[in-house]
């Protein structure tokens, strides 16, 4: 029997533009999986990340941020959530889970990082990392910098 | 010892029951206002060779919650079902049956998901949460911890087991 | 990044190389093993002394930032402050090796 796929639309995909770059606009998803989401909702709350009232006709960047520990039974859905994704689209490993598995590297649900499921432009280090590390990696992938720009 | 996390006062202390009196003290607790299950799980106590089982509840008409504990031998890892007295025992139990190997009777659907694996994989260990069940991942991961220029350090000193891991799983890897 | 972080913040950890003796405490204590060293030991003679000593030489130090949650085991437990909270956090990395830091990247 096949694993399961499990539509995985934490709030949904929502253009935003950076507070502190305002012609730089995503059109994010946060895989909100486990506490690194709080960090993303943090960027919203604090204005950090502010949704775009009006639609713009330019195509914008098509961002898939996971932000959680990625256990095996999830893999087919974030797969499938990046399938989804119309280009242009990046996706960012938020956090040490995406990255490695975490602090939960040995566990036999959890896989060691997303990238054998779904291609990263850019891993942000941090347990959590802070909301001022999503917008510089936002803005990386963005300006297509080779290795994130600095603080 | 008693803490207070933001208005909920959530008593450290654990009330623990008898085996045999499990179902009916959990059930005059549930008529004295302990109705709302927060957690049913338990604890691997090798060493004992017991489970602790242990359930919090919390109240709805005041702001508490409170430890029920009851000890279950590993050689006969059975306890009554609360599936009637709390509706959300079925899930708990059902989770609790399957990491740790302990049959609920009278929660047929835990002791069915148990023999199915409805949680676990089907590559995944059998009853993982139990202590002498190994993370295979730090086993066969070489330990930074055990490289050691120094050669006057002691090999003893260095044999201490590396954090997250406990002696037993490696005993069983040199055995082999 | 950095305007509004305090500089108390646990932003990232920094290594004095110097005042590392390769005792390998950081490295046993993290709980998930981030942390290599490799070292050797040299026979040295302080000008007077009248036999060598064996001084331990550090040759790597690595974090692995893709596995670091960030607990400060290895900050406290370093008997010589080899190792400090720096606020600053580190910047993203577009490749995973990227994420294991050396020697030069830790410095202060």
């Amino acid at each position: 029997m096949p694993a399961p796929v499990y539509p995985l639309v934490s709030g949904g995909a929502r253009e935003y533009r950076l507070a502190s770059h305002p012609e730089i606009r995503v059109v994010a998803t946060d895989l909100g999986l486990a506490c690194c989401a709080v960090e993303f909702a943090a960027a919203l709350t604090r204005g950090l990340l502010l949704p775009v009232a009006d639609a713009d006709p330019v195509p914008a960047l098509h961002l898939l941020v996971v932000s959680g520990t990625l256990t095996h039974a999830l893999r087919p859905s974030i797969e499938a959530a990046w399938e989804r994704l119309p280009e242009p689209r990046a996706a960012m490993a938020f956090g040490a889970c995406t990255a490695s598995g975490g602090p939960y590297w040995d566990s036999y649900s959890v896989a060691q990082g997303i990238d054998e499921t779904i291609p990263v432009q850019v891993y942000v280090p941090g347990c959590p990392p802070r909301p001022e590390a999503l917008i510089a990696a936002i803005l990386s992938i963005a300006e297509g910098a080779a290795d994130g720009i600095r603080p | 010892m008693t803490i207070a996390a933001n208005s909920v006062e959530i008593t450290q202390r654990i009330e623990w029951i008898s085996a045999g009196q499990w179902r009916d003290s959990m059930a005059s607790a549930h008529r004295q206002g302990w109705v709302c299950l927060d957690v049913l799980t338990a604890i691997d106590r090798p060493e004992q060779h017991e489970f602790h089982v242990v359930l919090h509840a919390n109240r709805v008409d005041s702001a508490q919650g409170q430890w029920w504990g009851v000890v279950v031998p590993q050689h006969h890892a059975e306890l009554a079902s609360l599936v009637d007295v709390f509706k959300a025992a079925a899930w708990h139990e059902r989770e609790t049956g399957e990491m740790f190997g302990i049959t609920f009777t009278g929660n047929v659907v835990s002791n069915h998901s148990a023999a199915q694996g409805l949680l676990l994989s089907a590559d995944a260990p059998l009853t993982p949460l139990r202590k002498h069940v190994p993370l295979a991942a730090r086993v066969d991961t070489p330990w930074p911890g055990s490289a050691d220029p120094d050669p006057r350090r002691s090999a003893s000193r260095r044999r201490q087991a590396p954090p997250g891991t406990r002696p037993e799983w490696f005993e069983i890897e040199d055995r082999q | 990044m950095t305007e509004d972080i305090a500089i108390e913040s646990r932003g990232t950890i920094k290594l004095s190389a110097p005042d590392c003796t390769s005792c390998m405490l950081c490295v046993r204590e993290c709980p998930v093993w981030c942390i290599e060293i490799d070292s050797h030991t040299e026979q040295v003679t302080p000008e007077g002394a009248r036999r060598p000593r064996s001084v331990a030489v550090l040759d790597a130090f690595t974090i692995d930032w893709g596995l670091c949650m960030y607990c400060g085991i290895c900050v406290e437990v370093c008997p010589f402050d080899a190792l400090a909270w720096a606020p600053t956090p580190r910047e993203g990395v577009s490749q995973a090796e990227q994420l294991v830091a050396g020697i030069e990247d830790l410095a202060g």
